[in-house]
């Protein structure tokens, strides 16, 4: 049987990942898909809590945050398309008009 | 590699260093991986949380317009 505690360190891991790339890469799809491995973290601590404890209220929470996902992703491709057609490039450097 | 990158590197590095550190100290309860029941998973989540499933339906089409809204081409 598989301890808790690696699935906690494997969330922990992941989100890590996710959060080296969305605070140092440049690319808005990059960025993106970085904000994903991050909510996947989530996802895993929930399912493991909800596993282990035997109370089924974790997946359904998973399966919520996985729609929620695909809901941003959905928008978030939309902007960064449109940034592509404004701006001729993805380089959140170079996004800057709202910049304070 | 520029100054600020190391700064995040090192930051996150102390974060993970922290979280694996608490979690080997932790007492955690001896618990075991119970096998997932399909049916009790879905009876919860259309008996307990459908007004759950609803508003997320409601999130999917809103973000499914609004994508197709922004990404659409404008006409001249």
């Amino acid at each position: 049987m598989i301890a808790i505690e690696y699935f906690i360190g494997l969330s922990a891991i992941l989100f890590i990942i996710g959060a080296v790339g969305v605070l140092t890469r440049k690319s808005a799809i990059v960025v993106l898909m970085c904000i994903e491995l991050m909510l996947n973290a989530a996802n895993i601590n929930f399912v493991a809590f909800s596993a282990y404890s035997g109370n089924m209220n974790g997946m359904v929470f998973a399966l919520v945050s996985i729609a929620i996902a695909a809901a941003e992703v959905a928008v978030g491709l939309a902007i960064v398309l449109n940034l592509y057609k404004a701006r001729d490039t993805i380089g959140l450097d170079e996004v800057n008009l709202l910049r304070w | 590699m520029n100054r600020r990158n190391v700064l995040i590197g090192i930051t996150l590095v102390a974060f993970l260093v922290l979280v694996i550190g608490s979690l080997m100290a932790a007492q955690w309860p001896a618990g075991s991986l119970v096998e997932t029941d399909n049916n009790e998973l879905s009876s919860i989540l259309f008996n307990e949380y459908g007004l759950a499933v609803l508003i997320v339906g409601i999130v999917l089409f809103v973000s499914m317009l609004g994508g197709v809204f922004i990404a659409q081409e404008e006409n001249e």
